[in-house]
């Protein structure tokens, strides 16, 4: 398998688009996507050697803008580790005492 | 075996899934003693792996949990349950593309195996077994003593099958069914492309329910019968749809093989035998191709499982209640095996619909199927090696005896009576680096398929809650006291 295949081979995967929603496609591979962010990283993920100038912009934009909303779900993460952690701690140690 | 007359198994059976009353045999051996101890050693390891750097805190509970802590049930059970949702948010940071990628992409190509070694693993795969036949039907009737039950169970099952995963799938070569179908030109029917693999998930549930309801593992001649009832069928279709349609198609053993093969490091391919990581290959898009081979992979999880969960008394006395209304008990045991099956499917089903919801995505659901299904290989990998590893190692001498000398085997063919405590708990270490794996192949296929990382990790939400169940659940059956299925063994009802 080489790298291209892996990435590429399977592309685009199949879709389903409930009745009544208005699908944002793609102009490159025709691949319909919910929102416009979604539309802007994909085709910076998949197009990035065929796209303008601009939206290569609008994809650097909105993988930046991606990484607040990452960071804020890390934070929670790091939370929820953080109390399964003590959690887990505080109830052993209860019984063990 | 559904003739109605109660089928003779022993009190073991059913508990150590897909290798049950084998373990009758260790009788010599307290499976209770090992497996409460086991329990302690597991959960000590879940702490290892859970609470990892506070080493002095798990060292001393390591050595402290066999006599002193006594830990209740549930906090064992969520303790697992929760390393597992642990590794779900630790996976979670990890949201770099290239280096994802790049895990799953590692590996190279080494030249195969040439022709005088796979005519001669073929050739070993038929004598071993026309042997196995011949000393099942004319070996000693004792489970124990006898070459074809120890043979299959422990040698080919807990030890053979785990080579398709620790190294490599070698068993379209060794496969003894294919050899032998080989030698006949195919009659070249065509087979109904739109059976699919349905064929290999209904002949899995069939092998399974065999499994569980008769004696494979106690009666030598029941066993022997079973496989050559099978070597006819395999031959007989091998040859009607041709050898790859066949083992590639409607054979559940060599499907469920090379599955498992698709987690190891090593697989032959045209070029030559490539090498990887074990289990990244899973993510890739084209492992698994329809709803037909989804059902396959769940169903190799579900089987585990219901075999497990047969001997628990939670089944004893719903089976007893069930009885009591007046069902019969076979079709009490057949109703619930299906609708286990089809619990899990539901449960997957639903793990989809929410990374539908949550992954913003218009992706259909049988895609999203396709691409998370392997993971569950993952999960189905580490109970295999947890299952078998104690009862493989404990018994391999019997198997090295009693293949020396399979006619006249001595009447206590040696056993490893005293493993050492950390294989309990490595046996466990196995099935949460299985869910640990199965964790990362979803998060990595859910990185291939979701433009934006948040949508990728909360795709997984469904996947995390259902696989945090599942270990629950998982590990109540394996750590609860084993119960003798009623009905199936001997006919009368428990006290």
């Amino acid at each position: 398998m080489t790298k291209e295949q892996i990435t590429n081979a399977h592309w685009p995967p199949e879709t389903e688009i409930p009745n009544g929603d208005d699908p944002t496609v793609c102009p490159y591979c025709s691949f319909p996507l919910p929102d416009d962010e979604q539309l802007v990283l994909h085709v910076g993920l998949r197009h990035y050697g065929e796209c303008t100038e601009e939206e290569k912009e609008a994809f650097r934009d909105a993988y930046v803008e991606e990484e607040k909303a990452l960071n804020r779900f890390r934070i929670i993460a790091l939370g929820g580790l953080v109390l399964l952690y003590f959690g887990f701690l505080i109830i052993y140690a209860l019984l063990a005492g | 075996m559904l003739t109605g007359t109660p089928i003779e198994l022993t009190d073991d059976s059913a508990s150590y899934s897909w290798l049950p009353s084998v373990l009758s045999i260790m009788d010599r051996v307290p499976r209770r003693v090992v497996r409460t101890v086991g329990g302690m050693a597991i959960l000590a390891t879940v702490l290892v792996v859970f609470v990892g750097s506070a080493s002095a805190h798990a060292a001393a509970l390591r050595d402290a949990a066999p006599s002193s802590l006594d830990v209740p049930t549930w906090l064992f059970l969520t303790t697992g349950g929760g390393a597992v949702g642990a590794s779900f948010l630790l996976a979670s940071f990890v949201t770099d593309r290239v280096f994802i990628r790049s895990l799953h992409e590692w590996g190279g190509t080494l030249p195969s195996p040439g022709r005088v070694l796979s005519g001669l693993i073929k050739l070993t795969g038929v004598v071993l077994l026309a042997f196995t036949i011949y000393v099942g039907f004319f070996g000693p009737p004792t489970g124990y003593r006898n070459f074809a039950v120890l043979f299959v169970w422990i040698a080919w099952w807990g030890g053979y099958v785990a080579s398709t995963y620790l190294i490599g799938n070698t068993w379209p070569t060794l496969n003894p069914f294919r050899t032998i179908a080989e030698l006949f030109p195919s009659a070249g029917l065509t087979y109904p492309e739109r059976l699919g693999a349905w064929p290999s998930v209904a002949g899995l549930l069939l092998l399974i329910w065999i499994e569980v309801v008769s004696p494979l593992a106690d009666d030598p001649q029941v066993l022997a019968a079973t496989i050559s009832g099978y070597a006819v069928v395999t031959v007989i279709g091998a040859i009607a749809f041709g050898s790859d349609t066949w083992f590639g198609t409607v054979d559940p053993l060599s499907r469920a093989l090379a599955y498992f093969g698709r987690f190891a490091p090593f697989e032959r391919t045209e070029n030559g035998i490539v090498f990887r990581l074990p289990g990244m290959a899973l993510s890739e898009p084209t492992l698994v191709s329809g709803r037909d081979e989804v059902a396959f992979i769940v169903c190799l999880l579900y089987v585990t499982t219901f075999d497990g969960f047969v001997a628990t008394w939670l089944w004893a006395d719903f089976a007893l209640f069930a009885v009591g209304l007046g069902f019969p008990p076979m079709v009490v045991y057949f109703v619930s095996y299906l609708l286990g099956f089809a619990v899990f499917l539901a449960a997957f089903w639903w793990a989809l619909d929410v990374a539908r919801t949550y992954g913003n995505t218009y992706i259909s659901k049988d895609e999203l199927a396709r691409r998370f299904a392997p993971s569950l290989l993952a999960i189905a990998v580490g109970y295999h090696i947890s299952h078998n590893l104690g009862v493989f190692l404990g018994l391999l001498p019997s198997v090295l005896v009693v293949g020396a000398m399979p006619l006249s085997p001595p009447q206590q063919p040696p056993i490893l009576a005293a493993l050492p405590g950390w294989v309990a708990g490595l046996e466990l270490a196995f099935v949460l680096i299985g869910h640990f794996i199965a964790v990362w192949v979803a998060h990595a296929a859910a990185y291939d398929l979701f433009p934006g990382r948040m949508e990728a990790i909360k795709s997984q939400y469904g996947i995390t809650i259902v696989m945090i169940f599942y270990t629950v659940v998982s590990l109540w059956i394996v750590t609860t006291p084993i119960v003798e299925p009623p009905f199936i063994a001997g006919g009368e009802a428990p006290q």
